[in-house]
Parts: C-alpha cells; structure tokens; sequence
C-alpha cells in the first residue's frame, strides 16, 4: 500500500518538472535596428544592445558589459521592446528592468539612466528638446535627453506600452486604459476636452495621417480619429487584435491584425482596397514597410512578403521563410529593410532582388537566406511559377541574388 | 498533441478563467480561488470515492499481511489479494483516480497562468490567438496580475506562499494517511507526511505563485470537504501534531481523554487518521491502560 503515495510523489514531481515547472513566462524583447552615423543599432540578444558597423558588419561596441547601476546593482536589461532612437550622437531605449537609457553611439558608454518604475515596452521618441517614453507603471515621461532628468509627467489610467507619436506640439499616446490621448509636448496639459475611448486596450503607436491618427484596439478594431477634436472618424474591425503600428501611404492605410492578415483600407473612410487581405497565417505584430514600391510585411512564425501595394498580390513567387520568430518593426534604409528576430538575428531584405539576407554579426561564417523572386522577373509583378526556398533551407554557399 | 490539447483543454480554461475575473471584480487571484473551489466541487465524487477506497484498502491489510504470510508464490500471493479486493469491492486504483483528474489541471492552469498573467508582451500576444471573439473577454485584457503581495505570473519568492503551500498540503496530507498498524508502513506514511508538503513548497519557489494559491486553496478546499464529511471529532487540531511523549503527571488525565475516543475506534465507518494512528502507535500503552481498567 505505500508504494501508492511514493508514486504519486514520483508522478507529480515528473509531470510538473516535464511541464517545465521550473520555470516562468520570461520576456524575450523584439526591439527592431535602427541606423544612425553609419551604425546599426541592434537587439542583439535578450539582454543586450549592440552597435554594428553598418559597412564592415563589425561589432564596435555592446551594452551592457560588466557595468553597473547607479546603485550598485547589476544591469540585467530583461529585454527590449521598442526600437532604438538615435539622435544627437546618442542612443535612447528603454528596457524591461523599468530603466531608460541614454548610449554614446560612437562608444556605447553610458551617458545617463533614469528609473520609469515599470517595464518599458514601447519605444523612446526625441523631438523639440524632449524625451517621450511610457512605462508600465501607467505614465508617460518627457525626460531631458541631455541629462535624463524630468520635465513632466502624464498619468495614463493603465500601462503604456505603445511608443507616443509627437507632431505640432503634441504628444499622442495609447494606453492599456482603452484610451488615446492627446498632450502638450510642453507641459502634458491633454489638449482634447477628453481622451478617445475605444472599447479594448491599446497598444498599437499611432500614426498621423491626413489629420487623422491611426490606432489599433485589443477590442479588434482599427480606429481613425480626429487629431484636432479627437472624435473617432472611423473604425474597421478585424478577426483578432491591432498591434502592428499602421501605415499610412498616400490615401490607404495598411494594417496588419494579430489574426494574421494584412489589411489595406482607404484612409478616408476605412472601406477595404484589396478584394481580400493578405493572409500571412500567423499573427502580424511587425508593421508593414514600404520599400520603393513594394510594400513588406511579416508574420510571426518567420514568413515575410512582398506585395503590390495596390493589388495586395505577392511580388516575389512565395513569402521567404525566415523560420524566426519576427515581432519587431522593420527599419527601412533606401531600397532594403532591416529585419530583426527575436534571438538577435538581423535580415538584410532587399525587396526588388528579391533576397533576405542574414547578417553574420558574432559570427566569422555567413550563411545567407535563399533569393525567392524568379531570376529576371518583375518585382512589381507577381512571378508566376512559385519557387519554394527558406532561409532554414538555405545552403551556407548560397548568395545573394545580384 | 497542443492541436487537440489547446482547444480542449487549454483555450476554455483561460476563458474561463478570464470570465470569472470580469465576475470577480477584475481580481485574478479570486478567479483562480473560486476555479479551484468548483474544480474540487466537481471532483468531489472522485475525491470521496478516493477517501473510501483509502480506508477500505486499510481494512484489509490485516487479511493481506495473512497471506503474504501465507503464500510464499508472488503470482499466487496476488490472486489471492485481488480476491480479497474484489470480495470486498475495492479498486486499489480508486485512490489514483481524483490525482490523475487532477493532472491535466495543474498542467492546463501553468500554462493558463504563464499566457494570462505571463506579463511579457510576448505572452499577451499568445494570449490574442486564444481567446473567444467575445468583447465581454476581450475587454478584460491586460490582465491585473497583482493578488495581494503576490505576482501571479511569477513566483512568490517571500516563502509567505510557500509556507501556505507546505502547511496546507501537511494538514491534507495528514487527513488522508491510512492509519495502519504496521510499523514499516508507519514510517513510510510519516515519510510521506513530511516530503509531499515540502516538494510542493520547493515547487512553489519555482512556478507562477497563481499555480500555488491553486495548490494551496485546493488543499484547504480538501481540509473542509474531509470536516464535512467525517465530522468534527475526526479533524480536530491535536490530528496535525506527533503528540508529545506525555509527562508523568498528565499520563492519568489523557487516559480519560483518551477514554471515549476509544469508543469511535470500533465503529467501522468513522475514521480519525492522525488521532486513530498515533493511538494504535501506542498500541502497547494502551492495553496496559485497558487491563488496568
């Protein structure tokens, strides 16, 4: 009879160490690169920031390396969610650990750091002297960027995850409160009589276009909204969530849902462009890019697309399958596009040759992702035969299309 | 396996889950309370039956000692004790059966809890491709992952949980030992009083805290089921503590408290684990005390 207990004893301790008891929900990051002064600012791993040569691909400097803060404990950056901003020959990010840093970008040294009191998810924006960052303790900072130090301070009735927008003196924020607000860069003072309620949590970082913001819901719709009154224009609802930042080009906004798709809609009233939108069968939380004239988009799982912006057709014969998880919001230099992985690795897109190509940043070998549009064929129009290829795939003696 | 294992088991548990915190006041350490008080609502016909077969496996011991005795052939040796068990009516799986319920619970609730309270901006991102298209759900989202001290996403480092845990489990665990008068199997069962509580605390280290306060409520939800059930004078404190040798002066007065608890001895269906186990412990004393009398 007591073999009974000692089995159960044994079954639960197996269950729970199989079903990976040990350990709990860890935030990886998904911090997309940004460029300035010839570098490459990248989330190189969960916990760290690195600076590429944008040329050579060599490494010139990582952060955080051994230091400590300014109260003695160690830097463990947890993660980083917004991309990079890069001004004044400084790098400006906020981590998960609740601090927000400044960088020399030409040394990587630490200029200053300042506490937020919560995670930060979204992304740090410098304009007109200021520093605009949310935290997830619910407000929204305008930090001094030569120093760090607070101007004001806005409180947001939940997290703020969403990197704000500023244009004309006026800062947009979204918040996890359902609400979108419109500030005064100078002081935080809300500038509309009261915020824009939408129905579901927001974190999508608004865009500006035509006067009219655009946002994504957790409530699963895509909102336009007034930017002088802060009256909603219109709504479209999606099959799942908004949090891939829009974008907006000429008079069609793209917006991609965690439902996988990719939606094209005019800007004027939210009716749909495309006779059905592009399905990338996983959820799109990396906003849409537009490179020359072919517009990008990814998918969680790794797939990226080419499309015709006003068709929603494919370009290239079949996505390229990244086989990476990608979250982060692309960054577009001329004719290619950055793409970030979670886990560090950086492709290099360059749409109308249809390549992506991993860059060997840590490393002396460089495989590269296969080419995926038909040698010869049009980017701007679909290829016929589709060509299957991934990077997965790709052989390490594959090159980039010339 | 997550193909089946999702939309069955997991996806309905995080709904259900995210209903009873839009009930409960926006609270998910309640929901998780509440979840755990009807998960073992709906098992108690499982648990009682586990507490019954228990008991009834106790009672036959004596006759299957005898034929371990007796036999000296194993395959012979366990005719005989199946015999004796289906004579009886008795599944000597019957105990495993409200744990093995229990599994896929616990293994659904970690994964609920690392996608619901995760916290990361990954695990919401999850936690979109999970949810029914009902706004009533939708809306709830973030989550509040606060419960009292406690992260519900992370573990409760304080050890405050991991006392809970360890003591709720202890007390459970007491109730549901089989008294026996075999002293091997005594020392096993005293074992087994102490390692069960002190895994599930070292767990409780190591897993979201909103998965110990289910450990936890659920033993206490066990605790009161089993007061219900077998009575007062079945769960009383002194069933949770090895009973201190008893000093000279105080031998005279426990043999008179001992005396009508003597009496719920010979009542077949009336258990008392802790109490009935320490006094058949004693089993020497007390047939001096009885001869004395």
């Amino acid at each position: 009879m007591w073999r009974l207990p000692l089995l159960l004893a044994a079954l639960t301790a197996i269950l729970l160490l199989t079903t990976g008891c040990v350990s709990v929900a860890q935030p990886s990051g998904w911090a997309g690169p940004s460029l300035g002064d010839g570098r490459l600012v990248i989330h190189s791993q969960r916990d760290k920031l690195a600076a590429v040569d944008i040329e050579s691909l060599q490494v010139v400097w990582e952060f955080p390396t051994g230091q400590k803060h300014g109260d003695g404990t160690k830097f463990n950056l947890q993660g980083i969610y917004g991309n990079p901003a890069i001004a004044n020959g400084a790098v400006y990010f906020g981590a998960y650990d609740g601090w927000v840093y400044a960088l020399d970008l030409a040394s990587g040294q630490l200029k200053w750091e300042v506490n937020v009191g919560g995670h930060v998810i979204g992304g740090v924006v410098l304009a007109g002297g200021y520093a605009y960052v949310g935290s997830s303790n619910n407000d929204l900072y305008a930090l001094d960027p030569a120093t760090g130090a607070q101007r004001w301070r806005f409180s947001a009735g939940d997290d703020i995850w969403a990197t704000p927008l500023v244009d004309a003196g006026v800062v947009y924020v979204a918040s996890m409160d359902k609400n979108l607000y419109a500030l005064d860069a100078a002081d935080g003072s809300q500038r509309w009589p009261k915020a824009f309620a939408a129905d579901g949590a927001l974190a999508s970082a608004p865009v500006l276009a035509d006067g009219a913001l655009l946002v994504g819901g957790f409530d699963r719709r895509l909102y336009a909204v007034d930017a002088a009154s802060g009256e909603e224009r219109w709504s479209f609802k999606a099959d799942n969530w908004f949090w891939a930042q829009p974008l907006a080009i000429g008079d069609t906004v793209y917006a991609g849902s965690l439902d996988g798709n990719l939606y094209a809609l005019a800007l004027a009233d939210g009716k749909p462009r495309w006779p059905k939108p592009f399905d990338l069968e996983a959820p799109v939380r990396a906003a849409p890019v537009m490179v020359g004239d072919i517009l990008l988009v990814a998918g969680r799982q790794g797939r990226l697309a080419a499309l015709n912006p006003a068709s929603g057709e494919l370009v290239w014969a079949l996505p390229i399958e990244l086989a990476k998880t990608l979250l982060a919001d692309p960054l577009v230099e001329g004719d290619v596009a950055y793409f970030s992985a979670q886990g560090g690795d950086i492709y290099k897109v360059s749409p109308k040759e249809g390549s992506a190509v991993r860059l060997a940043l840590f490393e002396p070998a460089t495989p590269v992702a296969s080419p995926t549009l038909a040698p010869g064929t049009p980017a701007s129009t679909p290829a016929p035969s589709p060509t299957p290829s991934s990077a997965a795939e790709a052989s390490p003696t594959q090159v980039e299309t010339p | 396996m997550s193909a089946v294992w999702d939309p069955i088991f997991l996806n309905p548990l995080i709904n259900a889950l995210i209903i009873l915190n839009n009930i409960l006041f926006s609270d998910f350490g309640l929901a998780i309370i509440v979840f755990t008080v009807l998960m073992r609502l709906a098992t108690m016909p499982l648990t009682l039956r586990q507490i019954h077969s228990t008991r009834a496996l106790s009672t036959l011991q004596p006759k299957i000692q005898e034929i371990q005795k007796k036999h000296k052939d194993p395959k012979r040796r366990q005719e005989e004790t199946m015999k004796i068990y289906r004579e009886a009516g008795v599944n000597p799986l019957g105990c495993l059966l409200p744990m093995l319920v229990q599994f896929p619970i616990w293994i659904a609730l970690y994964s609920a809890l690392r996608i619901t309270v995760g916290g990361t901006p990954e695990s919401v991102v999850s936690l979109s491709q999970r949810l029914y298209p009902w706004g009533f759900i939708e809306s709830a989202v973030p989550l509040e992952n606060r419960f009292l001290w406690m992260d519900l996403g992370q573990p409760d480092r304080s050890l405050i949980l991991a006392f809970f845990v360890f003591a709720s489990t202890y007390v459970q665990q007491k109730l549901s030992t089989v008294p026996t008068t075999d002293p091997q199997a005594q020392a096993r069962n005293q074992m087994m009083n102490w390692m069960m509580p002190m895994m599930f605390a070292w767990f409780t280290l190591g897993v979201p805290s909103g998965l110990a306060v289910y450990w936890a409520v659920s033993n206490i939800a066990a605790v009161i089921m089993y007061y219900f059930v077998y009575g007062p004078k079945n769960v009383g404190w002194r069933t949770f503590f090895p009973a201190p040798a008893p000093a000279p002066a105080a031998k005279r007065r426990d043999r008179r408290e001992a005396a009508p608890e003597e009496e719920n001895d010979e009542e077949p269906s009336a258990p008392a684990p802790a109490k009935t186990s320490k006094r058949l412990s004693d089993g020497r004393r007390r047939g001096k005390r009885k001869n004395r009398r």
